[in-house]
């Protein structure tokens, strides 16, 4: 890993746009993840990866060698996938029940820590919100 | 340059070994189909034929494939599956300094408990083969998928 002065210091980003991109910069690579949804049940996840067009011929390596971490095979990714399907199988096993995440409660809120999923209730919320307009 | 008989079927009974180690689950074995240090890449069809650099897996040594290993086995969380290669004859399409330059086509089935089987990966692979005093090796083995949209992941090599 290599410091990169747009950072302004050690980063990790993961930004998300709305209900369907992330931005993200995890060391030295940069990538978007879109879902883009199929149909009930189905989505699919994009991932496109990028750089600069003045990095030097290392830094495009290192990009590249760091991919490795991410996308439908990467260390740090490809389990994510994998939890998600074993989620959407637990939801559909039982058609006519809903799925609550109550971990830290059934609210949105702000934490000082990770024992929580007030962010994917928090987005739920604004799209329920957004969708009823 | 042709190839002689004996190292045809060489080159045939490594392609039949490398898809059964895998399809075996044997992945300690993987690295050993390698020279060191190797080139492996794992990348859709998409990107090789727009000349685009980025693959689903890129390797370069043994160290990155016994790396790989130890992410299969251990630390990506994953659905279990069996995987079973269905490869086609190596096509050697030139014999130089460098080596055997060699193709081969494939389709990768996984099959998990309780569910149907599903084609994972299909494609060909673009290989380089060389000669070591442990036999035949692969100096590069360019696994180019054709189904750009994977069913999720892809967790074990092929």
């Amino acid at each position: 890993v290599v410091p990169e002065d747009w950072w302004q210091g050690h980063t990790v980003v993961m930004t998300t746009l709305f209900p369907s991109v992330i931005i993200q910069q995890q060391v030295n690579s940069l990538s978007t993840r879109h879902i883009q949804p199929v149909a009930p049940g189905v989505f699919d996840f994009v991932w496109t990866h990028f750089g600069f067009a003045d990095d030097s011929p290392e830094m495009k390596r290192r990009r590249l060698r760091q991919a490795n971490l991410f996308g439908p095979a990467g260390y740090v990714s490809a389990d994510d996938g994998e939890v998600i399907e074993f989620a959407q199988q637990g939801f559909e096993s039982t058609p006519g029940a809903r799925t609550l995440s109550e971990l830290d409660g059934r609210d949105v809120k702000p934490t000082e820590h990770m024992v929580t999923e007030t962010l994917i209730r928090g987005m739920f919320e604004y799209w329920r919100g957004v969708m009823q307009k | 340059m042709k190839l002689d008989i004996d190292t045809l079927l060489d080159l045939q009974q490594m392609y039949a070994d490398y898809a059964a180690a895998l399809d075996a689950g044997d992945f300690d074995r993987w690295p050993g189909f390698f020279t060191d240090p190797c080139v492996y890449r794992l990348q859709s069809r998409e990107n090789f034929d727009r000349g685009l650099p980025l693959a689903a897996l890129s390797f370069e040594s043994r160290g990155m494939l016994m790396d790989r290993v130890v992410g299969v086995r251990d630390t990506i969380y994953h659905d279990p599956y069996y995987q079973r290669h269905i490869v086609g004859a190596p096509r050697v399409t030139a014999v130089d300094a460098a080596g055997i330059h060699s193709e081969a086509s494939y389709v990768v089935i996984r099959t998990k408990r309780d569910r149907l089987a599903e084609i994972l990966s299909t494609g060909r692979s673009i290989d380089l083969v060389v000669r070591t005093e442990d036999g035949l090796r692969f100096a590069e083995r360019r696994v180019i998928f054709d189904n750009d949209l994977i069913p999720n992941s892809i967790i074990a090599p092929i």
